[in-house]
């Protein structure tokens, strides 16, 4: 593994060269790379473990390999993988290529890395190499990427820093860092410690994936990042966050660590669920008011990260094979959305929903990738986001935890409501004028985009095999494994068959395909005459329903309090306090000094003599 | 032989008074001079001047730290050397009046040695300070750097009665019962103002922001670096790691205020004045943890920091618009940023590494809290500065000479180094940390078993 990490770290430094040479080659390179590594971690031994560099006295960095790292490595393999395909047209556009290719490389390198990592210092230097670039990454997009970027690098950072801290704790107690040791040891200590540790480490995956309350960075960075790469922040990087979550949950075992409570769950994964919970609805509801489709996308993530969230947290074998396998379709399905927006923005220059409009005429292709993907995201069979979502429901409902199941329903709603919003905002209804010449964007950003779909609809059809390493996932972190088949998964309340499922929907479609065969042909009229009933139109531009979409909704919450607004606040709160320490110590006259330096020249006395 | 890193700098400060630009090439020689006396050497040396035996006589003491610390310092100065253009007409005397001062701070084994040469120090930094017109801030810096010169001497006066003696090692022989508490806080009013610990020293940024690349590059390197090997020398050799507690406070105290009122500049200088403060804060405190992990991470991460600011005060001064024709500069610029926040790969990171590492076997869970505080705003403005260097529009190239790009490049790749393979740095500072920690065997080497 150190071998394959070597390589990847090198390659990146070639993949640099190589496209400033030649971009094209540059971006090949990097596919190389990828699918190579992809196809060695298919030939690691599970279980292997390898000692790298070390880094603090008697504590080498440790490499293991285990069912938890093929998973996750296979997940950011195949958003990076499609990607950078997309790239090897979609490039052409972005300033730095070089810069912007290099640092794509070094953050899969190091996504591996964390992946690999069997000790907790080893995968915070890979998280910390991996957010450094990231952050580079998300400010060469618009004009307020900077200001985003700054933001997501704080949040980020309060949550490693929080994770390290918790790190040094566990080495001041046990004198090792390697995570396997630690689990066997940590069942056994006070209360007191057990918490602060756990939700320490857990902060770090809160923060990555978006969970409330630090879920503020997500909206502005996907939103203002260069296209492509808000699909790897989605699919890639946010899946760090799940992994560091599996890693609070289940791989310190959370059962043995705390009091169980209602439905067998541990007390500090209730906490995480209700914060799940929270993040279910916020995303769901600021999603539905965002005007700009990537932004909305971002509060999506938001919401799905709380499935996930809730899925792992329950730690049973249906539930946590859910938050797997949710983990799965939301960075294939957020990977189809983000690169067919960032198709669509190739070609229209503009993100804002209302600027848009009937693109479903010049960009079919892009409009099935987008579609496929939300009905993923939303859990529409017969794709695979269902499944997920359905396994989520299941376990929610057979634990009786209705409060928590109101929310991921509510969820659910509200996720068609707002999936629906850029489909009709930006796909369907009017083509305005201006778009007029917009054409189905280049072969190679297609070709991403379009078998990506065909594997959504394969898992949605045929789960098996994801379905497989779930279940290897489970047995290594000692979990009942889940009870499946190809197509068919068992759970308490029943099962279900996704095969029949398909059938059903694909015998529907039959039968409307042909009714639509047999019935006689409707008549072809210009698009606006459904606008006019075929009167003349004076003015083409404003029959199309697309700003404050959801104007009836959004007015319930209208004066909802505002997270991002309360860290706003401490910022705003620091800057003030720092200009206050400026104006009051470091500008001062010399007698202020004077003053400053016998306060605590009496002070020291006083208190020490 | 080490007495002459003090007298030809000092000779040649007097010569350059007549001879008018002589300094400015005289310098490379004189550094080059010293750190191949240095070479040479073996330590420990101990040298007693005019012949007098140690307790009695003024003594120039050559151990590992000293000679490690002497050993930065120098270095600095070559590499401030080779940038002549920097130091404008008429400051070349200063410059050497600085090495001989700051050469005699850390070689000296007398306290009221020590006062002399902090004395000098300050007046070449008040006039430093004047640097690029510059008259209110150094008169600011003169005035609370006068009281605290003040408070040093009659800290040393205090230890003389309590102890008979002047010689550290001798003072640090004896104990002086109920006035060690007067001594120890009169050092820390004295040291506080040169260490820029808050709320003492408020001159910092106004006198390393004044525009000139001189003063920040010289006083917030080889100085700092100097100032803090002396906090270490004085409280814990001499006075046994007495009142570090108060040293512990006031560092903690000075790395958020630095760190939060860099937040709101909007000038870069000035912010990296304040990141300046905070980074010394950062290193009292870790020294004032008194144990030999914490001490080498003390100056190891002093190392660090100097290192970067070497790099990235003179770029802050020269650049203007940004590093959009001068990219080597900006890559030094963003890797010396890197290192000063401590993200992984960079040297920053390790030394962090080890403080926090040091911080928690002592049982110390405030220490870490606040390093990570202070590391989450530092990231923040050096990110925000960093971004909009390398962003910004700029059709001019910044003109920046190219032996100070090749310098920075070269420290640069040195910052990289070290974080990958640190021991360069760390073994230095453990012998530092060693030595300093090792009261018996600084008695034994001076007073030689007296």
């Amino acid at each position: 593994m150190s071998q394959l990490l070597l390589i990847l770290f090198i390659g990146s430094f070639l993949v640099y060269l190589l496209t400033r040479m030649n971009w094209i080659i540059g971006v090949l390179a990097n596919i190389g790379l990828a699918i190579y590594s992809f196809y060695r971690l298919f030939t690691f031994k599970v279980g292997t473990s390898e000692s790298i560099f070390s880094l603090i006295v008697n504590q080498n960095g440790t490499l293991v390999y285990s069912e938890l790292s093929k998973f996750f490595g296979i997940i950011s393999l195949i958003v990076a993988i499609s990607v950078y395909f997309f790239l090897i047209n979609w490039l052409e556009k972005q300033k730095n290529r070089a810069v912007f290719n290099f640092f794509l490389a070094l953050i899969t390198a190091s996504t591996l890395g964390v992946f690999f990592s069997g000790d907790l210092l080893t995968l915070y230097i890979f998280w910390e190499i991996m957010l450094l670039f990231s952050v580079l990454l998300v400010q060469m997009g618009k004009e307020d990427s900077k200001k985003a970027a700054l933001n997501y690098l704080t949040i980020s950072l309060i949550g490693s820093y929080m994770y390290l801290y918790a790190v040094f704790m566990l080495w001041n107690r046990y004198g090792t860092l390697v995570i396997k040791d630690i689990v066997q040891k940590i069942s056994v200590e006070t209360s007191i410690f057990k918490w602060a540790v756990l939700i320490l480490i857990a902060a770090a995956g809160i923060a990555k994936s978006g969970i409330f309350p630090l879920h503020t960075w997500l909206r502005t960075t996907q939103g203002s990042s260069p296209d492509a790469f808000s699909a790897i922040l989605a699919g890639q990087l946010e899946k760090l966050g799940a992994y560091m979550l599996v890693l609070t949950v289940a791989v310190f075992p959370s059962l043995k660590m705390f009091p169980v409570l209602y439905g067998g769950i541990p007390v500090f994964n209730y906490v995480l669920i209700v914060l799940g919970m929270i993040s279910i609805l916020i995303g769901t509801l600021m999603a539905i008011k965002q005007n700009d489709m990537k932004m909305l996308i971002a509060y999506s993530t938001v919401s799905n990260s709380g499935y996930i969230l809730i899925g792992l947290a329950t730690m049973d074998k249906i539930g946590f094979a859910g938050g797997l396998f949710h983990a799965f379709n939301h960075a294939i399905a957020s990977v189809m959305i983000f690169l067919s927006f960032a198709a669509v923005i190739y070609r229209t220059k503009t993100s804002k929903i209302d600027e848009m409009g009937g693109l479903i005429w010049k960009m079919p292709l892009t409009f099935i990738t987008y579609l496929v993907g939300i009905i993923s995201l939303a859990g529409i069979p017969p794709m695979s986001g269902f499944i997920s979502k359905w396994m989520i429901f299941v376990v929610l409902v057979k634990k009786g935890m209705f409060l928590t199941a109101a929310a991921a329903f509510i969820g659910s709603v509200g996720s068609f409501l707002y999936v629906f919003r850029p489909l009709a905002g930006v796909f369907l209804g009017q083509l305005k004028s201006k778009h007029k010449d917009v054409k189905e964007v280049p072969i190679f950003m297609l070709i991403p985009m379009l078998v990506l779909v065909v594997i959504t609809v394969f898992f949605g059809v045929i789960p098996g095999p994801v379905l497989n390493m779930i279940t290897a996932v489970e047995k290594e972190l000692n979990i009942q494994p889940l009870e499946h088949t190809m197509t068919v998964i068992k759970s308490s309340v029943g099962q279900w068959n996704t095969l029949t499922v398909f059938t059903m929907f694909a015998v529907g479609f039959i039968i409307a395909f042909i009714l639509y065969m047999v019935f006689p042909k409707a008549k072809r009229i210009p698009l606006t005459n459904q606008y006019t009933a075929g009167e003349f139109l004076y003015n083409y531009d404003l029959y199309h329903y697309s700003t404050r979409f959801y104007a009836f909704f959004e007015r319930l919450y209208e004066k909802h309090p505002s997270v991002e607004k309360l860290y706003e606040m401490f910022g705003k709160f620091f800057k003030d306090i720092g200009e206050f320490l400026n104006r009051w110590f470091y500008s001062a006259s010399p007698s202020a000094y004077l003053l400053w330096f016998s306060i605590v020249l009496l002070a020291i006395f006083w208190v020490r003599w | 032989m080490i007495s002459l890193m003090i007298a030809i700098p000092l000779l040649f400060a007097f010569v350059s008074i007549v001879f008018k630009g002589l300094a400015k090439y005289a310098l490379p020689f004189i550094v080059l001079l010293n750190i191949l006396i240095l070479l040479i050497a073996s330590t420990p040396v101990v040298e007693n001047i005019g012949g007098w035996k140690a307790p009695f006589g003024i003594s120039l003491v050559l151990d590992d730290a000293s000679y490690y610390v002497v050993l930065v310092v120098n270095l600095i100065f070559l590499l401030l050397s080779l940038i002549p253009q920097i130091i404008d007409k008429g400051y070349d005397t200063i410059i050497l009046l600085l090495l001989t001062s700051t050469n005699g701070l850390v070689l000296t084994g007398d306290l009221f040695n020590s006062f002399v040469f902090i004395e000098i120090t300050a007046a070449a930094a008040y006039i430093l300070a004047y640097h690029r017109n510059n008259p209110y801030g150094a008169f600011k810096y003169l005035i609370i750097g006068g009281i605290s010169g003040s408070f040093y001497l009659l800290g040393t006066i205090f230890s003389y009665v309590g102890a008979g003696s002047l010689n550290m090692a001798h003072i640090s022989n004896n104990s002086f019962g109920q006035l060690t508490a007067a001594i120890a806080i009169l050092f820390i009013l004295g040291l506080g103002v040169e260490a820029k610990l808050f709320p003492l020293a408020g001159w910092v940024p106004d006198v390393y922001a004044s525009g000139s690349s001189l003063t920040p590059t010289i006083l917030g390197t080889a100085i700092t670096f100097a100032i803090m090997y002396l906090t270490g020398r004085i409280f814990i050799t001499v006075l046994h790691g007495t009142f570090l507690d108060v040293l512990y406070i006031l560092g903690l105290l000075t790395v958020i205020v630095g760190e939060v009122a860099a937040l709101r500049q909007d000038k870069l200088l000035r912010a990296l004045a304040y990141s300046s403060i905070a980074q010394a804060g950062l290193v009292v405190a870790a020294i004032s943890l008194n144990n030999i992990d914490s001490l080498t991470g003390a100056y190891f991460h002093s190392m660090n920091d100097l290192t970067a600011k070497f790099i990235l005060f003179p770029i802050a001064t020269v650049v203007i618009k940004g590093f959009e024709k001068d990219r080597l500069a900006g890559f030094a610029f963003s890797v010396a940023s890197f290192s000063l926040i401590g993200f992984p790969l960079f040297a920053g990171f390790r030394s962090k590494l080890l403080i926090i590492s040091s911080a928690f076997s002592a049982g110390n869970y405030i220490l870490p809290a606040v390093l990570f505080f202070a590391s989450i705003v530092e990231a923040a403005y050096l990110l925000k500065w960093n971004i909009k260097l390398w962003f910004e529009k700029s059709d001019t190239s910044n003109n920046i000479p190219w032996n100070l790009k090749t310098i920075v490049l070269v420290l640069s790749i040195l910052l990289l180094i070290i974080g990958i393979y640190p021991d360069l740095y760390l073994d230095a500072s453990r012998k530092i940390a060693q030595s300093i920690l090792d009261t018996q065997g600084y008695i034994n080497s001076v007073l030689g078993g007296i």
